[in-house]
């Protein structure tokens, strides 16, 4: 997933914006989402403050990663777990077959997450003849459908109830009754999906925060399957990213004060499962074995950069919901696993540059997002530095780049700048007295949906100049 | 309706005040400069306006192009600093510009850089300066139905929102209604608008709808680069709205 | 250890120093009602508002009378059972330990062990999955998000909670905390002492498709917490 898909990005926004379904979808989706977010922060007296602690424990732990990530691995040791690295997506996913070999792994059961989506992990356990089932229901229906989710926390947030119909009785042939509403829908994928956690050797699931202190996993989920996957096969792998720290279990919960109010709305996610190393003794459930893998795959060359803050992020969706370009084209424009604002930064930041510059451009700068993260990151401000990068790498549009330098020659002299200004006047004044609508150029895209206004004949300042006016 | 806490420096009332007029509003709106003048007189204020303006360079530092960016907000800069009265800005993209993005962009000389923080200093959106350093509330006559539309930087740069609303409150003989997703983008972001104008344009016909259905004749905001965007939507969709500078509002009703 | 975890190249960026940043210190947690009573009043606002349900028992009478009414309810009966199947904490870990007494001749008990072996640990788990209902203790009672802190280790098994389609949580009312922050910072060693820590919010649900909430996915889709004192 994170080798950018053959459209470019345009192209794929573009596709985006004429599906009707996706449109309805967005519209509902993103539109619930933000007014959940907006009550439930707002119904917490300490939510500001709240956002404010939870922002300065990320800058915190991010500013002594290295010390924190030791203290980490060096407590889920303490408590029995396996402690593995992988410096890429190749290394994870290798790792993680390795693994499910030396456990004798057949079948799988996976618990949503992020960082597996980015390394493919999929693919390599298939093809090394291991059964995968993704067992979020969201995830279940991309899988099913060989789709790939379009947001953070909400994947089919792009398919319809009726789609998703289609996809039960096209995979499971599933009948009338099993897909007659959403529920019964519901109903059909939890008998499914229960037979699976019985059978399933290996639970893999991500990790949404590693609690430095104790070595413990924080894993947030509302179904129950993050539950499942990590308590019923006797191996569970989690991927975690290699900022996922958190100090200690009080600063989880200030994050986890902000993360379910910020990305669904609900004062805490149903389930918050904290883990601390595999079954004890005298346990009487739970997986012999805990394997936890550290990825790195871009992150820690972020560090000590101008986009570092973007590893703050705590993964809860809100920014997409704010974004209004993110409401209109949807996730899977962007092409990458991590989309809308916080994706427009994370992916070309970790991933590169080159294949992405066009997401930083993918924004109007409105800052909606800035706005709306519980750690208040500055996603602006590192779009611009992304498109700085661009620029400077010869990743824009050549005319952009060579139409804002002319500019700037006129506009440091006032004399050049007030010849250009009196010679577009008189043009304008003559080709289009009462504006455009049918520009030539880099500007017919502007006309193809506003009327371009005429330019006054008499500038603001030879008016006042004209009144003999300093 | 409650105000933000004075922004205002400490000391007497200023008298005089520079308009940095901007490229936008000189060359498409000037209606919308003669405006804040002649609020700001009335007011008591002199205006002066520094010769030798361009642009602040916003457009570049937008794109990325971060020397070309620079080279404009130096000269801006250096035409402000010839006189020491605050600064008013009738567009909160290029306020913000002025306020914020200047000293970052010339971080990296330092005698530039402090050159840049002492402008922003004294920088103000006019709005901002009407309401925050003036304390105005003019006593406005308007007609028909008013709403107001938040722009992004004004709005999420600045932290302004309510000193518009103060002043469109003040408006008399005008309905003033409140527009639905008021304080969503309309879709302009400067060259976003030309470089990726479906997404644009698809931003735009939301904010169209929603001025439709808000019931306005009228729609107040603080930058003239998104009244051009919204405006030519509207004209496009034949929706009978005119999207106007506040301060025009402002200087109509007390005229 | 034979090597070092961090390759040399990402250990150097994850020790490069940078401008410091201090943490910020504990957070203020927001201070528990005056009154039992309010507390217990705002926990059931809370989990209600979830799709949990909230009642208060003196007597492990009146706790058994509301596991059998799940139990014996055709809602959640399970065809080629004779008797209604449950799993459960042991008794030294519910606070009201004759509710298990209460239970007996009209329904079974299943044993909760799950076997290390492989083989054996799939019969134990298809086993678990007849039980219709969970009966656990608690660790704490969080009032803000009527959420409730399950400490799972000896006698107190994970599965409980999350296989049956009803789960009910004993909770003493002593033990009942405003915030996860408060029980956090009254107690900093909860994660290390054991395997497995859930806070449970409600019943289980998902709002994946069309943004349409529907409760009980793969975990309980009934929550009954019991206050009990």
């Amino acid at each position: 997933m994170n080798s950018p898909s053959p459209l470019p990005f345009y192209t794929r926004a573009q596709r985006a914006l004429v599906d009707d379904n996706l449109q309805k979808a967005l519209d509902i989706a993103t539109g619930r989402m933000m007014v959940a977010r907006r009550q439930a922060i707002g119904l917490i007296a300490d939510g500001e403050a709240a956002r404010d602690q939870a922002r300065q424990i990320r800058a915190h732990t991010i500013a002594n990663l290295g010390t924190y990530l030791d203290q980490f691995v060096a407590n889920a040791q303490a408590a029995g777990a396996h402690v593995h690295f992988a410096a890429d997506a190749e290394a994870a996913t290798r790792l993680v077959v390795s693994l499910a070999q030396r456990h004798e792994v057949r079948r799988i059961v996976k618990g949503k997450s992020m960082v597996s989506e980015e390394v493919e992990l999929n693919h390599a356990l298939e093809a090394a003849g291991m059964r995968v089932v993704e067992t979020d229901l969201g995830e279940y229906v991309i899988q099913l459908d060989k789709d790939v989710p379009s947001h953070i926390i909400a994947p089919i947030i792009h398919k319809t109830k009726e789609q998703v119909a289609e996809t039960f009785r096209r995979e499971l042939q599933a009948t009338d009754t099993d897909v007659a509403g959403i529920p019964e829908m519901t109903a059909f994928a939890r008998r499914m999906l229960r037979a699976e956690f019985l059978a399933a050797d290996m639970g893999i699931s991500g990790v949404n925060f590693a609690v430095a202190d104790s070595g413990s996993l924080c894993l947030v989920e509302n179904e129950g399957n993050g539950r499942l996957s990590t308590t019923v096969p006797r191996v569970h792998v989690a991927l975690m990213g290699l900022e996922r720290i958190v100090p200690n279990a009080q600063d989880l919960a200030v994050a986890l004060r902000v993360l379910a109010r910020s990305g669904t709305g609900q004062p805490l996610t149903v389930y918050t499962n904290m883990i601390t190393g595999p079954r004890r003794d005298d346990d009487p459930d739970g997986p012999s074995d805990l394997h936890i893998v550290i990825v790195d795959n871009g992150r820690s060359r972020l560090l000590r950069t101008e986009l570092e803050e973007i590893l703050y992020c705590i993964r809860c969706g809100a920014c997409l919901n704010a974004c209004p370009v993110y409401q209109e084209i949807g996730g899977h424009a962007y092409g990458s696993v991590y989309p809308g604002p916080v994706g427009a930064v994370y992916t070309p930041g970790a991933f590169g540059l080159e294949p992405w510059s066009d997401l930083p451009q993918a924004s109007s700068l409105c800052g909606a997002c800035k706005e709306a993260c519980p750690v208040r990151i500055d996603i602006p401000r590192m779009l611009l530095a992304l498109r700085a990068q661009a620029e400077t790498h010869g990743l824009t549009p050549r005319w952009v780049g060579a139409g804002l330098h002319v500019f700037r020659i006129a506009a440091t002299r006032p004399w050049l700048f007030r010849l250009a200004s009196t010679v577009s006047r008189l043009m304008a004044s003559w080709l289009g007295p009462r504006g455009f609508d049918n520009l030539p150029g880099p500007l017919a895209g502007w006309t193809r949906h506003r009327h371009f206004p005429a330019m006054a004949r008499q500038t603001f300042t030879e008016r006042f100049r004209e009144k003999g006016r300093r | 309706m409650s105000l933000p806490a004075s922004a205002a420096p400490p000391g007497p009332r200023p008298t005089r005040a520079q308009l940095l007029v901007t490229c936008l509003v000189d060359h498409f709106a000037p209606d919308a400069a003669e405006a804040v003048v002649q609020v700001l007189e009335r007011a008591g204020v002199e205006v002066i306006v520094p010769d030798g303006q361009t642009c602040c360079g916003q457009p570049a530092c937008n794109a990325g192009a971060r020397a070309d960016a620079a080279a404009m907000a130096r000269h801006t800069i250096a035409l402000l600093e010839r006189d020491p009265a605050p600064i008013v800005v009738p567009s909160g993209s290029c306020t913000d510009m002025l306020v914020h993005q200047a000293a970052a962009l010339l971080a990296d000389d330092p005698a530039w850089e402090a050159r840049a923080r002492e402008v922003a200093a004294r920088t103000y959106e006019f709005t901002q300066f009407a309401v925050d350093v003036l304390g105005l509330s003019p006593a406005c006559r308007g007609a028909g139905t008013i709403a107001y539309h938040a722009c992004c930087h004004g709005l999420r740069g600045l932290g302004i929102d309510a000193q518009p609303r103060h002043l469109l409150g003040t408006v008399d003989g005008a309905a003033v209604v409140a527009l639905p997703e008021a304080d969503t983008c309309c879709g302009f972001g400067g060259l976003f608008a030309v470089k990726l104008p479906d997404i644009s344009g698809a931003m735009l016909d939301r904010k169209c709808r929603q001025i439709a259905a808000s019931g306005a004749d009228t729609i107040a905001v603080t930058d003239i680069s998104c009244a051009m965007h919204m405006q030519g939507g509207l004209d496009r969709r034949g929706i009978a709205v005119t999207v106007r500078h506040i301060a025009e509002i402002v200087a109509d009703g007390a005229a | 250890m034979t090597r070092p975890l961090f390759p040399a190249d990402v250990r150097a960026r994850l020790t490069a120093s940078g401008p410091a940043v201090p943490h910020p210190g504990p957070f203020p947690t927001v201070p528990m009602p005056a009154t039992l009573d309010e507390a217990i009043a705002q926990f059931t606002v809370a989990c209600e508002a979830v799709g949990g349900r909230v009642s208060r028992v003196t007597t492990s009478d009146e706790a058994a009378a509301l596991a059998l009414g799940y139990l014996e309810s055709p809602e959640w009966r399970r065809t080629g059972d004779d008797l209604p199947a449950y799993v459960a904490w042991d008794e030294a870990h519910l606070p009201l330990p004759g509710v298990i007494a209460g239970l007996a001749h009209r329904t079974t008990r299943l044993e909760a062990q799950v076997s290390r072996d492989a083989a054996a640990r799939t019969d134990d788990c298809d086993r678990l999955d007849r039980a219709i209902v969970g009966i656990t203790g608690a660790h704490a009672a969080l009032v803000d998000t009527g959420s409730v802190a399950l400490v799972h280790g000896g006698g107190r098994p994970r599965l409980a909670s999350v296989l049956p389609p009803v789960h009910i949580a004993l909770v003493p009312v002593s033990l009942l905390h405003m915030t996860l922050g408060a029980l956090m910072a009254a107690q900093p060693d909860l994660l290390r002492g054991a395997a497995n820590v859930v806070l449970v919010t409600g019943p289980s649900r998902t709002a994946d498709i069309e943004m349409t909430l529907t409760r009980g996915v793969h975990g309980p889709r009934l929550v009954h917490v019991v206050f009990v004192g």
